[in-house]
């Protein structure tokens, strides 16, 4: 209730200034869905986004989004893949804690900047074979409009872009051939089983001097090596689908609190904007007045608050990570630490079981 | 402005042997200036000096050396803007516990029904946030926090400890561009150890943040 009194009044004082800066409207994408099932489906997996705070603070002012970026880093992707599975055109769509060199699909991003207005990312999506489906910047910045939101029925102001990235990816899907699609599958197959046992398969296949893969034959359906490999990739994916609901459990918690961040953001630049562009000063409200002294403090007060609120999500994701109980082999597992750590620790587990079968 | 050049000394954000606020602390209301006692002084202070302004004023006008004028509406808005700052200070000011966390690497100022005050010392000295700039830093033995808002609303938080270590002053100086005077609340605060009747409170994914009475441990 503060929170919606405490921008009311903020927009109060915006409406005194007497033009509106003319901001031209996003263009409005729409996710495209697949209209029926797809051939040779494919699985995808996003990786956690790169923070983009690393570097020698080129980005003023990046540490002190440092705690929302550790936060946007875990949320951001799980808005990716949900995007990925309302399209349609995929098998499982999962959130992974590193890179999966042997995924069949992987998309990696790096948030290059992100304050509530502006949702800038890096995006590069690429296949099994190193062949890369799409590198490049997308950029979205939300409007009022965006912002006007319940808290029942939270929507994301920028689900343009999302739905700009999961078209990008989907139209390179779709503009695949049914033997290039079969290629990217095996070779997904291929690499993981050379990561178990690169002497058993790596005779397979070839890395150009371009860092494609090319395969070279596979293995007989019937090898029993090779079906052990399966199976055990299937209990990788069995990890991977646990760990999915700890990130789905993050991201519906932070939904709310993460809007309101946005929303506060997005009226406070949009206020430093006015008074920027127009030398706008409140005609209600005296200036230097308390009153307007008042809303300008309780405002940056809310907003660090909600940054205290997300440090504090980011911190409690860390540290709460359950610790993940798995079936393997008739045997129960339980991991612990990070989730990186966890999957580290478990597919170290399935390599030790495939050596040991392998004798 | 006096906010901006008179105190404004370069914050280093690394210090070779860093003071050390670490604790919990609460509010010592012996030691603290409270608000509107300091309000009432300064105010008082400020009319007199525009007394005496007056009366120079009135004696200039009487020896014909300049013409009489009413009481200038700057005078009364200068007066109003001292209680103005006064009053946003002790809004400001108003937490009674802080939590402090420090490291090598940073410090986090917890403070009880306000939002945290944080430094990493690493990193640039003034970063620029949604609202302004935002710096901290080293003075001396003192950690300053500075914020300068829209309309040129400017707060500062220095923080300096006792010779003993057992008092932590919190100085909070605001002023704005459109006042001429600025406002400083010092509000000072002792050590104390969480325990046993204290509420001790943690944030978790699944129950947000839950409290409890603390044990004697």
């Amino acid at each position: 209730m503060g929170k919606i009194f405490i921008m009311a009044s903020l927009l109060a004082i915006a409406s005194c200034a007497t033009t509106d800066p003319v901001v031209p409207l996003p263009e409005t994408i729409d996710l495209i869905r697949a209209s029926r099932p797809q051939n040779h489906v494919l699985n995808i997996s996003v990786i956690v986004f790169d923070k983009g705070l690393t570097g020698n603070q080129a980005n003023i002012g990046a540490k002190v989004f440092a705690p929302l970026r550790t936060a946007e880093a875990v949320y951001l992707p799980f808005v990716l893949r949900e995007t990925l599975v309302d399209s349609g055109y995929w098998g499982a769509v999962r959130v992974v804690p590193e890179v999966d060199p042997t995924a069949e699909v992987l998309v990696a991003a790096e948030i290059l900047s992100s304050n509530g207005v502006e949702l800038k990312i890096q995006v590069r999506a690429y296949d099994s074979t190193g062949r890369i489906w799409l590198d490049q910047e997308y950029s979205d910045w939300a409007t009022d409009h965006g912002y006007e939101f319940d808290e029942e029925n939270l929507v994301e102001p920028f689900q343009d872009l999302f739905n700009k990235i999961a078209n990008d990816i989907n139209m390179v899907r779709l503009n695949l051939a049914e033997y290039e699609l079969s290629h990217i599958l095996d070779t997904a197959t291929l690499r993981y089983a050379i990561a178990l046992s690169p002497k058993a398969f790596a005779e397979y296949i070839t890395e150009t001097d371009n860092g494609l893969i090319q395969m070279s034959g596979l293995p007989a359906r019937d090898d029993a090596l090779y079906r052990k490999v399966n199976k055990i990739r299937i209990s990788e994916y069995a990890f991977i689908d646990t760990v999915d609901e700890q990130f789905e459990n993050f991201y519906k918690n932070m939904r709310l609190t993460y809007a309101y961040w946005r929303r506060y953001s997005y009226e406070l630049i949009q206020y430093g904007k006015k008074i920027e562009q127009s030398g706008f000063v409140g005609r209600r409200s005296r200036q230097g007045s308390f009153a307007v002294m008042e809303s300008i403090y309780k405002s940056y007060k809310e907003s660090k608050m909600n940054e205290d609120s997300l440090r504090e999500m980011a911190a409690s994701f860390d540290n709460e990570i359950s610790p993940t109980v798995m079936e393997l082999e008739g045997t129960v597992i339980r991991l612990n630490g990070s989730l990186q750590a966890q999957y580290e620790e478990w597919r170290r587990l399935l390599q030790e079981i495939y050596a040991a079968e392998r004798g | 402005m006096m906010f901006g050049c008179a105190n404004q000394k370069a914050l280093d954000r690394k210090n070779p042997e860093p003071v050390n606020f670490s604790g919990s602390w609460e509010l010592d209301y012996e030691m603290s200036e409270h608000a509107n006692d300091k309000l009432r002084f300064l105010y008082e202070v400020t009319r007199s000096q525009l007394r005496q302004q007056q009366a120079v004023q009135r004696d200039m006008v009487k020896r014909g050396m300049m013409p009489s004028t009413p009481v200038s509406s700057a005078v009364i808005n200068s007066l109003q803007g001292v209680i103005d700052l006064g009053r946003l200070t002790e809004m400001i000011s108003r937490s009674t516990v802080l939590n402090i966390e420090q490291s090598l690497d940073d410090i986090v100022v917890q403070r009880e029904g306000d939002f945290a005050l944080t430094c990493d010392f690493f990193a640039d000295r003034q970063s620029v946030s949604i609202l302004g700039q935002e710096s901290c830093g080293w003075q001396g033995d003192q950690l300053v926090f500075e914020v300068s808002l829209p309309e040129g609303l400017r707060v500062r938080h220095r923080l300096v400890l006792s010779g003993n270590g057992k008092r932590l002053n919190i100085a909070t100086t605001v002023s704005s561009n459109t006042i001429k005077q600025l406002f400083t609340l010092n509000r000072v605060y002792m050590p104390f150890e969480p325990g046993k009747g204290m509420y001790e409170c943690e944030y978790t994914l699944a129950k947000k943040k839950t409290c409890r009475l603390g044990s004697s441990e």
